[in-house]
């Protein structure tokens, strides 16, 4: 990934007559990466990916491609191409005319169209669909055939709006692995909007979390999972354990929180600078928990118990207080039984109360 | 308890004869009067009544050998074509823009467009008619063909309408995309998928337009449609070679209607 910047959005917004979908948004998206925009329905994510593709002009703020303003140009003036939810194929079209749609309307002839057109197919591997109708393709082969039809028009950037969305988990998974594999293929950059947290983090190099038309966080998969810059972020990228408590004291790194139902908690604070007596809660994923007792010890007793496959999901209460567990499915314990949960220090963080909901 | 069972069964069953008979009821009233109409169109006697003496295709010779009766069979038909064709075009741009465009005002324009369709024919008429003398516009079947455009655009805006909403509008933003223009999006998206839409405006545009007889009446002096021509031949007595329009005039009008469903199931 170079560090060049293809597209770049200053102070852009979005108000639509009845609400902002779009504040005041400042980011880089730089050449070759692959970008996604995740968050809940209704946080702008669309509206941002719209504008960038001229779909829809910002209120206020500048768009730019390539260093150009292109804040007002339309569409078809723009070096990117749009993936839409549900394809958007011409349904009138063959599967051949589909692709060579955007090669007719730059003037290229007939014979080049059908050749570039057979070669993306190829691409694709849908080899023998040329002369099909979409309503005579899977979901799978539609979403192939779409994305055939903007990469045959060599965009700088490529949009997608969840684009796997319509697909069954199975096929969702495989097109995931083949949509990166075509991205690190062809160099595009691309920028993604989905409401999958599993799908952000297995396709991106960065993340883009959103509410209410803000960007919350900005960072690589494993820092939105791992250092989560607030509970909404902490919440929407996967399951998580709040532990509220007050702040003690600050040693070699680590901050000492108490907790009225488990005690004495040591945990990471990537913030920096804490205050004592603040009051915080201590973030610990399910899966970084386990049973015995080193460290971060709690006994407690088994409430819930819930078998998927690969894991057992249990739910512990300590105290009055519920720590969801995530444990390997050879641990065998029962609802009743009491047992010892722990976890690593440096696999707690902190998050300041205050940040909770709020934009800087 | 069977005999209970039997009871409920036979009333469904007698509700089912009376639910057939009713259908059967309307259609007889319905298609009785037009059945009679073609059926003493090959009458030989020159009375409707029974029993028919004869059979005889006299009175569609009779019909072809006016030149007035063909006359009229010929201007309804340029005058019908004409009207659908227009309609159905300004239809199609008015249907495109009331939904498509962020212009304000847009539920008063598609409600204005629709106005016409509640005035009376006979208010419609007599304005026009007023409006044209004023303006000085000689009344000819030009004039009609004005006059019946104002209550077909709404018609044809209204069918269009409805097949163009069902157009998702990602069609087009796909093909903008592309690097389509608005205009070639429009010829390229959105007329080859309204299609369906267009031909039922322009069936139903048609016969609306060939069936009219109020604004025509009040808006022609000497080209006669053919409606005008069966009451101006009606009005000095009755006139067997009427059956024999009547019966050309519904088997057109069939066709047409047949045309329509075909188009219709064939979108299913």
């Amino acid at each position: 990934m170079s560090e060049n910047v293809m597209v770049r959005l200053e102070g852009v917004t979005k108000i639509f007559t009845d609400c902002t979908a779009v504040d005041n948004q400042d980011l880089d998206i730089y050449e070759g990466e692959f970008l996604t925009l995740l968050g809940p329905s209704g946080c702008g994510k669309t509206t941002t990916l719209r504008m960038i593709a001229g779909l829809e002009i910002p209120t206020n703020g500048r768009i730019l491609i390539h260093g150009e303003d292109v804040t007002f140009n339309l569409p078809s003036e723009r070096d990117t191409s749009i993936m839409f939810q549900n394809y958007a194929l011409f349904p009138h079209k063959t599967v051949g005319e589909n692709i060579a749609f955007g090669l007719k309307m730059r003037g290229i002839d007939k014979k080049e169209q059908e050749i570039k057109v057979r070669e993306m197919l190829d691409f694709v591997q849908l080899p023998a669909v040329y002369d099909r109708k979409p309503h005579q393709l899977s979901g799978g082969q539609c979403q192939r055939v779409a994305l055939a039809r903007s990469l045959v028009m060599q965009p700088s950037v490529l949009l997608l709006d969840e684009p796997l969305g319509a697909l069954d988990a199975g096929l969702r998974k495989a097109m995931q692995l083949e949509l990166k594999n075509i991205q690190r293929k062809t160099g595009i950059t691309f920028i993604y909007v989905t409401h999958d947290q599993e799908e952000a983090l297995t396709m991106s190099d960065r993340i883009a979390v959103m509410q209410n038309g803000v960007i919350e966080q900005l960072a690589p998969p494993s820092v939105i999972y791992e250092q989560p810059k607030n509970e909404f972020v902490a919440k929407f990228v996967g399951r998580c354990n709040l532990i509220p408590g007050k702040v003690i004291e600050q040693e070699n790194g680590l901050v000492l929180v108490s907790n009225d139902a488990l005690g004495r908690l040591r945990a990471k604070n990537p913030a920096g600078e804490i205050r004592a007596g603040e009051e915080v809660k201590i973030l610990v994923r399910p899966e970084k928990v386990w049973f015995s007792n080193q460290n971060n010890t709690a006994n407690g007793t088994v409430i819930s118990k819930a078998y998927v496959g690969s894991r057992v999901d249990y739910q512990i209460e300590c105290n009055g207080l519920v720590l969801l567990v995530e444990a390997d499915a050879l641990v065998d314990l029962y609802i009743g039984d009491e047992v010892d949960v722990c976890w690593e220090a440096k696999d707690s963080i902190i998050m300041p109360k205050n940040f909770c909901n709020t934009t800087e | 308890m069977a005999n209970r069972t039997t009871n409920a069964k036979s009333k469904m069953e007698f509700n089912k004869v009376l639910l057939l008979m009713l259908i059967l009821i309307v259609l007889f009233i319905i298609y009785v009067p037009i059945f009679l109409l073609i059926l003493f169109s090959f009458s030989e006697g020159r009375f409707q009544v029974f029993p028919i003496t004869g059979y005889t295709l006299k009175w569609y010779a009779q019909m072809f050998a006016d030149p007035s009766f063909v006359k009229s069979l010929g201007n309804s038909l340029i005058l019908a074509g004409s009207t659908s064709v227009t309609a159905t075009i300004i239809g199609f741009f008015g249907a495109y823009s009331a939904l498509r465009s962020n212009m304000k005002f847009k539920n008063i324009f598609s409600s204005s467009m629709l106005l016409p369709l509640a005035i009376p024919y006979i208010l419609l008429g007599v304005a026009l008619r007023i409006y044209f003398f004023n303006l000085k516009v000689p009344l000819s079947l030009f004039t009609v063909y004005l006059g019946h455009l104002t209550f077909t655009i709404p018609l044809a805006f209204l069918t269009i309408r409805a097949r163009i909403a069902q157009i998702p509008m990602t069609y087009e933003e796909a093909a903008w995309d592309l690097g389509a223009s608005r205009l070639v999006t429009l010829k390229e998206i959105v007329l080859p998928l309204s299609f369906p839409g267009i031909i039922a405006s322009l069936l139903l545009t048609f016969t609306f337009a060939f069936d009219e007889f109020i604004i025509a009446y009040f808006l022609t002096r000497f080209e006669m449609t053919l409606p005008i021509k069966i009451w101006s031949t009606l009005i000095t007595g009755f006139d067997p070679r009427v059956n024999a329009v009547g019966t050309m005039v519904f088997l057109i009008t069939l066709i047409i209607v047949f045309l329509a469903q075909k188009n219709a199931f064939d979108q299913v």
